[in-house]
């Protein structure tokens, strides 16, 4: 970029002056703040100016046709057909990005062959999957539940918690869907417990639309620490050094909390919703980290541990 | 073949002030209009002696080759002038050029509202948690071009600032992403989960994401092998020279082999593992926690056998230990299986 006069780089202008006559070809009435522009083309305001009077000269030898932009205050119209731009197909590079996409959130092949063959590049060859790959994030329902949310209606899930031998259905309300390091969680209105719920998108094994519409709840921004604050239980756990310690990443571990002890270990209490679950991750430390309170997990710890060796 | 050096000379007495990058932008953007507004082919000719266009070459050939090169970067940003080429034209036939549309437009026609409000939805939930994803820069104007496409309602999607990770510049995820794509290597510094920086320069094979995080995998010039980067850890980075030498992907290199695991770590020679989980258990959820690694084995009695391959025994153990409550239990190779049982001794040992 030419840092004197703040003017784009060559392949940020080419892609901005597309994004610029595109974007203004199809939206209402052909015009659009400078702000909005900037916010959909992720360009500073100062390259949206400099594109605008940079199309405002140009004009075609042929026909004489010229782009008529007009630059009214903080608005920017598109006038006239010569400057109109049909949408464009996607560069290799965008195509490349979407169809990650497509495939982490299970868009269904019909929806994705349209896509691909509407708007993918004709000619060039795209990456084999084999470059790209990502997890299933969020499931293998994300098309339904988004639909759920946009259009209001009640989901029926069967969804299988980590240490269940068996999955259980519920109704529920969607709400929305957040993120929170290697999970997604709808986050969604329990009806038979009449209480906030978060469903973890990769555990959801069944899902359908029910014909019944949500009523409004009151929702509040899901926290996986707060919520398994609020609906777990507790326990005070030991860790025998620091480095374990902060190795650890449970979301229920109330960090703020946690005291070094003379030895040079540390305590700290632990927000639990699954037993099995903490079992589990007590016995991968090998030792350790052990539970210190309650007693009666304690021991419960103890037969969970036994039974696996015999 | 036409002169058009007083044009080429009036062109560029008037344009003296720009800058080479200005008429370079110039020069393409009045090639896109032309075309764009053409209603009839244009031939070489018109298009080296237009003068709006500007090509000051100091002869023909010379313009012609710029205008090729032209061709070339509009290309690279999907608007595509090709040649008209009809049968029995003689060799030598003076040619001419058109703008593309079934290569440049999208088709809108062939995509539902329902489509494309999936679509979107999709890249809006993508980009909503990934802010140190490299292709979310792409993401973004794929994004753009689909609402455009579709009419779908101009929603703001996630704004410029939302896409931008505080320790992430956006410049840095530019040239990894640029790097990727042009095959070219990338040199960034990096900060280890010690907090150690060390400067890398890398050939960028393959992406892979995890949850909320995102990595590359990449042949590290210095280590001579493959290497695997957070890219939240990458805290500035230069894309190679658009003139320097390119690299190939060995055509075996799969991504997907590579997404590690809590066992890979560790320099020892790997040993094939299998692991097992018990019927009820969904192959959906097999796959959340094998990665895509390894093989799958199903048994008569519909209980899984998982063959992969370990390189750290004692993490291996641990792994096992972790997943214990949804019936995955280790199978061979019997120092595994002894190591899982030591785990599970000096657990209970450390509550007596």
């Amino acid at each position: 970029m030419n840092n004197e006069k703040q003017i784009p780089s060559v392949a940020d202008a080419i892609d901005g002056a597309l994004a610029i006559l595109a974007e203004l070809s199809t939206c209402p009435e052909n015009s659009l703040s400078v702000q909005e522009l900037a916010q959909k083309t992720t360009m500073p305001k100062e390259h949206i100016v400099f594109l605008v009077e940079m199309l405002q000269s140009l004009s075609d030898h042929q026909t004489g046709a010229r782009i008529a932009l007009d630059l009214n205050g903080s608005t920017i119209s598109l006038l006239g057909d010569a400057g109109q731009l049909a949408p464009l197909r996607l560069t290799t590079a965008e195509a490349i990005a979407l169809r990650q996409v497509l495939s982490r959130c299970q868009i269904d092949p019909g929806t994705r062959d349209r896509i691909e063959r509407a708007v993918a590049p004709v000619a060039g060859p795209l990456h084999n999957d084999r470059l790209i790959c990502s997890d299933l994030l969020f499931g293998g329902f994300f098309p339904l539940i988004t639909e759920a949310v946009s259009i209001g209606a009640r989901l029926r899930v069967s969804y299988r918690s980590p240490s269940a031998a068996h999955p259980r259905e519920l109704v529920v309300d969607p709400g929305y869907i957040c993120a929170s390091n290697d999970a997604a969680y709808l986050v969604a209105w329990d009806l038979e417990r009449d209480g906030q719920i978060s469903l973890r998108m990769d555990r959801i094994i069944q899902a359908e639309l029910t014909d019944d519409s949500v009523v409004t709840h009151p929702f509040t921004p899901y926290d996986p620490a707060e919520s398994i604050k609020q609906n777990g239980s507790r326990a005070e756990l030991r860790w025998d050094d620091r480095g374990s310690f902060e190795a650890t990443p449970w979301a229920g571990i109330a960090r703020n909390e946690a005291q070094v002890q003379p030895d040079g270990s540390i305590c700290a209490p632990v927000y639990f919703t699954s037993k099995p679950w903490l079992f589990d991750q007590v016995l991968s430390g090998g030792g350790s980290i052990q539970i210190v309170e309650p007693r009666s997990l304690r021991n419960e710890f103890v037969a969970y541990a036994q039974a696996l060796l015999a | 073949m036409p002169e058009t050096m007083s044009s080429a000379t009036a062109t560029a007495t008037s344009d003296e002030k720009e800058s080479r990058d200005e008429r370079t932008i110039r020069r393409l953007l009045n090639l896109l209009f032309a075309f764009n507004v053409a209603t009839a082919p244009l031939s070489t000719e018109e298009i080296i002696a237009n003068p709006e266009i500007g090509y000051t070459g100091a002869t023909y050939e010379s313009n012609v080759r710029a205008f090729n090169r032209d061709r070339k970067t509009l290309a690279e940003h999907g608007v595509f002038i090709q040649e008209n080429k009809r049968c029995g034209d003689a060799k030598n036939e003076h040619r001419s050029w058109s703008l593309d549309r079934m290569l440049t437009h999208a088709a809108p026609h062939l995509v539902s509202r329902y489509d494309a409000e999936s679509v979107l939805a999709a890249i809006d939930q993508v980009l909503s948690i990934q802010n140190a994803d490299p292709s979310h820069l792409a993401l973004q104007s794929a994004r753009l071009k689909l609402s455009e496409m579709a009419g779908a309602p101009q929603s703001a999607g996630p704004t410029a600032s939302t896409l931008s990770n505080p320790d992430v510049p956006r410049e840095t995820l530019e040239a990894v992403w640029s790097s990727f794509n042009s095959r070219r290597p990338v040199r960034f510094t990096y900060s280890n989960r010690m907090g150690d920086e060390r400067t890398h320069t890398v050939d960028i094979y393959g992406l892979f994401m995890r949850g909320c995080t995102s990595y590359i995998v990449g042949f590290d010039h210095d280590a001579q092998s493959l290497r695997t980067f957070r890219t939240d850890r990458i805290l500035s980075a230069k894309a190679g020279a658009a003139s320097g030498k390119t690299y190939r992907i060995p055509t075996d290199f799969d991504v997907s082999s590579l997404q590690f695991l809590p066992f890979d770590f560790s320099p020892a020679e790997p040993v094939e593992g299998t692991l097992s989980f018990p019927p009820n258990i969904g192959e959906g959820e097999i796959a959340l926690v094998a990665k895509g690694r390894g093989s799958l084995e199903r048994l008569p009695d519909r209980s899984w056998l998982w063959h992969v391959d370990i390189h750290d025994l004692e993490a291996a153990a641990s792994f096992v230990l972790s997943n214990a409550s949804c019936g995955m239990r280790a199978v061979q190779p019997q120092s595994l299986c002894d190591r899982v049982r030591s785990c599970i001794s000096k657990a209970v040992r450390a509550h007596e």
